[in-house]
């Protein structure tokens, strides 16, 4: 097994008209963990996925992606598409599925490869391809949904659809933009349950609120307070940081 | 998706027996005829005009600059044709001594075809390229080919000798030469099925494109650009190449509507004639290519018999009317009427009559 981190944060700098979202962040991501970022609101948190998927571009730093076999990718600088072809998925924090299409053709177009305009005028999807969408779709739970229109699905169903559309890729790492924002107590369990699941096959980046969840599906933590890594180890013993309470945890409890 | 098939094959067969109905004498006019060649043409550029922006979401408010593109090369063969390959009036007044470059490929009939597809196909690939590059999109692309049709047509009329500016190329007879009278009657029915069947095989490839995974692929950018760049797709890329074909169809357009026009003018390129083109493809219902037939017809058709009566001088009201209608309760326009609308409300009253009477005997209790 490879022990290098799959993705190395190196000095990330992010600066908006003079604000800075991201100050000198380092963080390194282990291979088949599930790592989650939380920190309060404007903590930088979607900042630090923008930047990794390649839709923000960094002021300083470097993310550096290391693959199976060993190769070093510098993500930063390259266009999104081919951040998406190196096997790096994201997932949004607002649900956006195709809605105008079925759940099969949600799939369809998410599998790896196939992605020029010739593939998609004249390609036609091999069996393969199709048994490993319903592969995908039933460990996620939506197998019997897989020719509704995928606008119809209820809120939860589409963030399963959406991580399944990440999953059919084979990614090497999801980012996941907080997953089990508005989901009830059961689903949120059942997406954690989903996580964990994945995790055999990638790696997983999540930004999440909901303190049950990150301690049922964490491996690592790393606390993001006003654009600085505040801290970062395993659930418990982040959990348990005096100053993380004082920044985070205490001040929710305060408002709630 | 068969029905549309089925409705597509009834239009054709309606037009196909026009020419019949003329010679049978049911039909009066062969003004009529020539009329509904038009419409072909129109039908044409909104199944272009639908695949960008029905499937695609980009709204286009110059598609009329690539109408005016394949009928001014359409022209520009036909014209030559009747000159018999010297150089025409208003070149002459233009000061102009022999024939210009751009016109020398129009001397022959095929290298006329190719110029047809290339030459739009260049204009909107440039134009597609670097806006979609750029990811400019909504509103900002409908502005900016708004301002490009508008410019192209400032340039056709500021080249005058090479174009004739204001008047354009007029006195032109057809592909196969004069339409007019009754003798020529035979050539007439020549060129209307010939439009017809360029009508069909439009009909055919955006049936088949809309239907393979390209075609999902349109719907997918429209529902959620940012989701298909995630899924690794090169969307401007897809959108430019949506762009040329939707162009490339439309000049085909305008250059079978040259063939029954007799003409062509800058003021098919301007932009009320481009936001004339969007109508017809709302009113019909966008995103089903049927729909963007069905309302290029209709539409065409009403103006046809309104305009000439007292209703003249309002029917630019009364179409702009339609289309705010449209646009705010109707957003499937005709197709999506029948499709969705009506049977939603057929099924709604038969539930109101169904829960009528427990509601009351609740109110009762």
């Amino acid at each position: 097994m490879n022990n290098t981190p799959v993705l190395e944060i190196k000095n990330v700098s992010v600066c908006f008209d003079g604000f800075y979202a991201l100050t000198d962040v380092n963080a390194n991501v282990k291979r088949n963990s599930i790592h989650f970022f939380i920190g309060p609101n404007g903590a930088g948190k979607t900042t630090l996925l923008d930047i990794i998927c390649g839709k923000t571009k960094p002021t300083e730093g470097n993310v550096i992606y290391n693959t199976q076999d060993g190769h070093s990718v510098r993500l930063t600088g390259l266009p999104e598409y081919q951040i998406v072809r190196h096997g790096i998925g994201r997932k949004f924090q607002v649900p956006s599925v195709f809605k105008s299409l079925s759940v099969k053709d949600n799939m369809l177009l998410s599998l790896k490869g196939h992605k020029s305009i010739i593939d998609c005028i004249f390609g036609k999807p091999s069996k393969e391809e199709f048994e490993h969408i319903d592969y995908v779709l039933e460990r996620v739970g939506l197998k019997e949904r897989t020719d509704i229109c995928a606008g119809t699905l209820a809120h939860g169903e589409k963030q399963w659809l959406e991580i399944a559309m990440q999953l059919v890729q084979k990614p090497e790492i999801i980012m996941l933009d907080e997953p089990a924002a508005g989901m009830g107590k059961l689903e949120t369990f059942k997406t954690g349950e989903i996580l964990k699941d994945i995790k055999k096959e990638c790696t997983i980046i999540v930004i999440e609120h909901d303190m049950d969840f990150v301690r049922q599906t964490a491996d690592i933590v790393t606390v993001l307070h006003e654009g600085k890594v505040l801290t970062e180890g395993l659930v418990d013993e982040v959990l348990a940081n005096e100053t993380v309470q004082a920044v985070y945890l205490g001040r929710s409890k305060a408002v709630s | 998706m068969k029905k549309q098939n089925i409705c597509f094959t009834i239009i054709v067969l309606i037009l196909a027996a026009m020419p019949i109905l003329l010679q049978l004498g049911f039909i009066t006019a062969s003004s009529t005829v020539l009329f509904i060649g038009k419409c072909i043409a129109f039908a044409i550029v909104a199944m272009g005009l639908d695949l960008i922006w029905g499937y695609t979401g980009i709204l286009s408010l110059g598609h009329g600059l690539y109408f005016a593109l394949g009928g001014y090369a359409m022209a520009m063969y036909l014209k030559l044709q009747a000159t018999g390959g010297q150089i025409t009036d208003f070149m002459h007044i233009g000061g102009l001594t022999e024939l210009p470059m751009i016109w020398k490929p129009f001397l022959n009939l095929p290298l006329s075809i190719i110029m047809i597809f290339v030459i739009p196909a260049i204009v909107s690939g440039l134009i597609g390229y670097f806006i979609f590059k750029n990811r400019v999109k909504g509103v900002y692309f409908s502005i900016i080919s708004q301002a490009l049709t508008w410019a192209a047509y400032s340039i056709f009329i500021a080249l005058s000798p090479y174009t004739n500016g204001n008047v354009g190329i007029t006195e032109i007879q057809t592909i196969v030469g004069s339409i007019r009278g009754d003798k020529n009657r035979m050539n007439m029915f020549i060129v209307f099925y010939g439009a017809l069947i360029i009508m069909v095989l439009t009909y055919a490839l955006c049936r088949f494109s809309t239907s393979t995974k390209f075609g999902k692929l349109l719907i997918a950018i429209r529902d959620g650009e940012n989701r298909t760049y995630f899924s690794g797709y090169q969307v401007s890329h897809f959108k430019t190449f949506a762009y040329v074909l939707s162009a490339v169809i439309a000049a085909v357009a305008g250059a079978v509507f040259v063939n029954f026009n007799g003409s062509i003018t800058p003021s098919q390129m301007t932009i009320s004639y481009s936001i004339t083109m969007v109508i017809w493809v709302a009113v019909g219902g966008r995103g089903t290519i049927i729909g963007a037939i069905i309302g290029a017809f209709i539409i065409n058709l009403c103006e046809y018999n309104l305009s000439s009566g007292s209703l003249v001088d309002i029917w630019q009201y009364i179409i702009g009317l339609i289309f705010v209608i449209t646009i705010l309760f109707f957003k499937g326009g005709l197709v999506g009427l029948v499709r969705e609308q009506i049977p939603t409300f057929i099924s709604k009253l038969k539930n109101k009559s169904h829960a009528e009477t427990p509601v009351k005997s609740k109110k009762g209790a």
